[in-house]
């Protein structure tokens, strides 16, 4: 390589979050969220409040993991407060404006007067693939963010599986939060599989510290 | 070989920082200057070098006084973590610099 590419710094601090994350347990944490959220809509109303309670757990859980299995392979980074800052800011953002945008989307179907504005008669009339788009735009900006890039696949995929869901649910028109759940539990799925399998690969690519 | 020329109109090239011209110790120094620490294993794997390349090239630097060693125990193991100092953060900084107006 080049002298002049081993001192782009831009780069070189990209290949660090990169291969932080190389490990695959943020596609097992996050799949295993957005699996739990798509089967947890299935459970009476009342146990739905649990969803809480993973959220705190799967922080701890995932902090274990990268101890027990990325730092002792990897090694151990500590990125710079100015990088974790923006990280941590943009990533709030991009989580804020998605729950807000969903909420509100969410919101269209509860109910929709004859006068509304054509704004809520579309995002009722269309959204499963709305709630799906939301999802995408959230993993496309995350990837960004994290300079992460198969997030942009896991975006095309929260695409393709909610606009499958739009045309094979039985009444997509009515979004219930079953609805929701079936291409939640979906792409959580897919993004387990994808976690396990790049584990594996780290594992046998970095072996342990002796 | 002929003698660096006096030539004002030349970048000087003997200011340049031998130190961390080395390909191995710029690829460290530059591996530290994106992160604010790391450990000893984390710079072999990006580093690509061995543990005792790497071991003689963190020994100079830290002569220098261009890195920190600081050498603890994680869950009972040692664990060896190298960060800038603000020394080594300038000199790379002036090392950047004069290789730009080198190529300017």
């Amino acid at each position: 390589m080049a002298l002049s590419d081993e001192i782009d710094l831009k780069e070189m601090e990209r290949r660090a979050l990169t291969a932080y994350h190389e490990d695959g347990l943020l596609d097992i944490f996050w799949g295993g969220y957005l699996l739990f959220l798509g089967l947890v809509v299935f459970t009476p109303m009342e146990y739905r409040l649990i969803v809480v309670m993973p959220t705190a757990l799967g922080i701890l859980l995932y902090d274990r993991a990268k101890k027990r299995v990325t730092y002792p392979r990897l090694g151990y980074v500590k990125f710079t407060k100015e990088m974790e800052a923006r990280v941590l800011r943009d990533t709030i953002i991009v989580i804020f404006v998605a729950w807000f945008v969903t909420l509100a989307g969410l919101f269209t179907n509860m109910g929709v007067p004859e006068r509304a504005s054509w704004l809520v008669l579309f995002l009722n009339r269309y959204n499963l693939l709305f709630q799906g788009g939301v999802l995408a735009l959230i993993f496309l900006m995350l990837g960004r963010i994290m300079s992460i890039s198969r997030l942009y696949h896991y975006s095309v995929i929260s695409l393709l599986v909610f606009s499958a869901g739009y045309f094979y649910l039985d009444s997509p028109y009515i979004v219930s939060l079953q609805n929701l759940g079936v291409p939640c539990a979906i792409i959580g799925l897919i993004m387990v599989g994808i976690g396990a399998s790049r584990l594996q690969r780290f594992i046998g690519k970095y072996s342990k510290e002796v | 070989m002929s003698a660096p020329s006096n030539n004002p109109d030349l970048p000087p090239v003997n200011e340049i920082d031998r130190l961390i011209h080395e390909p191995a110790r710029l690829l460290i120094m530059a591996h530290l200057y994106v992160v604010e620490g790391a450990d000893f294993l984390y710079l072999m794997n990006q580093t690509g070098l061995t543990f005792g390349n790497l071991s003689s090239h963190m020994s100079r630097l830290e002569e220098a006084g261009y890195i920190e060693v600081e050498k603890t125990f994680v869950d009972k193991r040692p664990n060896t973590r190298l960060r800038l100092t603000e020394a080594g953060r300038k000199a790379f900084n002036e090392y950047r610099t004069s290789m730009k107006g080198l190529f300017a």
